[in-house]
């Protein structure tokens, strides 16, 4: 039982730091119809970003906050820059958004090298409680708070105010909100910040989580994001959070019951190696591809209907 | 269609050719593997040509094919002892079966759709070469490849190793040409154009793009096996996203859906690359700023903004260049990376989630 709950703390907190990249993904694909490859980049840069800021100045709410304004300055830019002038070339922005992926990753590479980063333990929240034979890395349990507290601060955005209504109105027919007079446009440009700012803080929650920043990890979490999205439903806000708990639970829960593996080789010390992370990426991908050929619109989306929160 | 003559095109690519086979004695032995490499890739972005460029479909995972015939020769030769041809014959055989099953799935999805289930195939199999399933793939340390003939990859067999790829690639070349100026070939690019019209006129384009992407992933399987006895080594490198993007880099220089211009991308592609590479281990490179020297031995962040310079300003490439000075040049199709008609707001809904087409439509109450 302890082993239990230790593991659905761990596929709960994974869930959080899946639904902070999946939930920018989907609003941005629900309105726009854009699927944006470059979403792990943006992860990448604000697990670098918060790694700079915490390295020098050791403040990690600082830190945190850096990597989140730089990641909504970041999206913001790539929407002005790169994805507008091709708004009425759906095909390009698929290759778009793979190249830009692709170049931030190879920046991040430029500036910090291929090794990955190593920095000092977090201040108060390097603890692991322990009841019994249960654990609780405080810092898990950290990250689910962020997680709720960003699901929590999106939706009422969403759902109580003017900007949330044109959103939500935008995922359901943006012509219609365009010709009542709203600039969609800047609501595009808003969105995409927002998405982009919540996938670096995903990013900078990510890299404690992990103990260091690898170059890799924003395609592989890129992966992960899209198949929690197309779970929950394209641009189905509470699906991407539905959808993030249950990849989240999937990777932790899969491979130590069907393979007996031991808790401590799981997630609290790094990507998982070896048998267990190819059982938990398998799963998620045999689960993405039986989505999308049994139920393309996830289990929140409607079909051809993109909307709904 | 017009009446076809012997054009330019031919002649250029004949004393092309006639220049390929006789660089060997010119150049000598060492300067063969830039471009042995080059007609090797060529054949990879022919492949994906034939997919992206012809049927429209965008698949991010055709490294899938690329690792796994390097994989399957490497288990079958080091692994298990398999001689040379029996071993090419599992490559084609496992070839065909692995895209036929994962073209069967994946075409059932459209668009952007497409693209993701292609790279949840690649990123599979990248994952079971990585994590050593049943003791075959060696984990992340990758596979030698031994047991090839002598006269193939031995020390003085360069030459050979240079011919046999100049003629896989233009046997492959001649291959996909009939095929993409056949009736089938038409149909593709009647798909890449408008699928729910050829739906209309009686053609079924799944049954088309099925035939696109095993004859494309068997190719590329094959040519993989070959790459791998060029390098000598398989790693899962092969598999990642990287791979894709360079092919699709290559036949976006060269100019998508230009069955020369995918070979031309692959030659500049490559060449760039091993310039680059040179040049990181150069002098005065290695006493440049840290930053600028890592980017110049990191060629991908190069290629990068290349593509991304091309996508916005030449979205047809050299292939589209080139027809726009010679008019009477075959003209080069825009797969759809053009502008859509009407509003881009609503356009974009049926090119992200357009109805499915390879089901027979139902009505809805």
């Amino acid at each position: 039982m302890s082993t239990f709950l230790t593991l659905t703390v761990s596929g709960i907190s994974l869930a959080a730091l899946f639904f902070m990249v999946s939930a920018g993904l989907s609003l941005i694909f629900g309105l726009m119809g854009i699927l944006n490859f470059a979403h792990g980049a943006f992860f990448l840069w604000g697990a670098y970003i918060w790694f700079e800021v915490f390295n020098r100045t050791g403040n990690f709410p600082l830190a945190l906050l850096a990597a989140l304004a730089a990641g909504a300055v970041l999206g913001a830019v790539t929407e002005r820059v790169f994805i507008r002038p091709i708004y009425r070339r759906p095909l390009s922005q698929i290759l778009v958004t793979l190249g830009l992926g692709l170049v931030l990753t190879q920046l991040v590479i430029a500036i910090w090298g291929v090794q990955p980063q190593y920095f000092a333990s977090i201040p108060g929240l390097s603890k692991t409680w322990r009841v019994g034979d249960f654990y609780v890395p405080s810092y898990k349990l950290f990250v689910i708070a962020i997680g709720i507290v960003v699901l929590a601060a999106v939706w009422t955005l969403l759902r109580y105010t003017r900007i949330g209504l044109i959103v939500r109105a935008g995922v359901e027919n943006p012509a219609m909100v365009e010709s009542l007079g709203i600039n969609v446009r800047t609501v595009f440009l808003g969105v995409f910040a927002l998405g982009a700012g919540l996938a670096a803080l995903g990013g900078a929650v990510f890299a404690p989580y992990v103990n260091s920043t690898t170059t890799d990890m924003g395609q592989t979490v890129l992966l992960s994001a899209i198949i929690v999205v197309v779970l929950g439903g394209l641009g189905s806000y509470l699906g991407s959070a539905v959808g993030a708990l249950v990849i989240g639970l999937a990777q932790i829960y899969v491979p130590y019951y069907t393979f007996q593996l031991e808790t401590s080789s799981l997630w609290p010390h790094g990507w998982p190696t070896n048998i267990d992370s190819s059982a938990a990426s398998l799963i998620s991908l045999v689960l993405l591809v039986a989505i999308l050929l049994i139920r393309p619109q996830g289990l929140m989306g409607l079909k051809l209907e993109p909307g709904g929160l | 269609m017009s009446i076809r003559r012997p054009s330019l095109g031919v002649g250029t690519g004949a004393a092309v050719l006639v220049l390929l086979l006789l660089l060997p004695p010119l150049v000598g032995n060492t300067q063969l593997s830039l471009p042995t490499e080059i007609f090797l890739f060529a054949v990879f972005a022919l492949t994906y040509d034939v997919l992206f460029g012809f049927t429209g479909l965008i698949s991010f995972g055709h490294a899938l094919f690329v690792g796994f015939g390097g994989y399957s020769i490497a288990v079958a030769m080091t692994g298990h002892g398999v001689a040379f041809w029996p071993a090419l014959f599992i490559v084609l055989v496992t070839g065909l079966v692995v895209s036929t099953v994962t073209g069967v799935v994946a075409l059932r999805t459209h668009g952007v759709y497409f693209a993701m289930v292609t790279l949840a195939f690649a990123q599979a199999a990248f994952t079971l070469a990585q994590s050593n399933i049943g003791n075959q793939t060696n984990g992340e340390n990758g596979l030698t490849v031994s047991g090839a003939p002598n006269w193939l990859v031995g020390p003085t067999s360069q030459t050979h190793f240079y011919y046999v790829a100049l003629a896989v690639l233009v046997c492959s070349f001649l291959l996909l040409r009939v095929f993409v100026h056949s009736p089938v070939g038409r149909v593709w690019q009647a798909i890449r154009e408008n699928e729910q019209r050829s739906l209309m006129l009686g053609y079924r384009p799944f049954v088309y793009k099925l035939l696109a992407y095993v004859i494309s992933g068997t190719l590329a399987t094959l040519v993989g096996a070959l790459d791998a006895l060029f390098v000598g080594a398989v790693s899962t490198n092969l598999f990642t996203a990287d791979v894709t993007i360079q092919l699709l880099l290559m036949v976006i220089i060269g100019g998508a859906g230009s069955l020369w211009g995918a070979m031309l991308g692959a030659a500049l592609v490559r060449a760039l690359d091993r310039y680059l590479n040179d040049l990181a281990g150069a002098g005065w490179v290695t006493n440049l700023p840290n930053w600028l020297h890592n980017t110049i031995g990191q060629p991908l962040l190069i290629f990068g903004v290349i593509y991304l310079l091309l996508i916005y300003f030449f979205p047809q490439g050299i292939a589209g260049l080139v027809q726009r000075r010679f008019p009477g040049a075959s003209p080069v199709p825009q797969p759809g990376l053009g502008e859509v008609e009407g509003d881009a707001l609503s356009a974009r809904t049926e090119e992200i989630m357009p109805v499915d087409a390879s089901s027979t439509p139902v009505i809805r109450s």
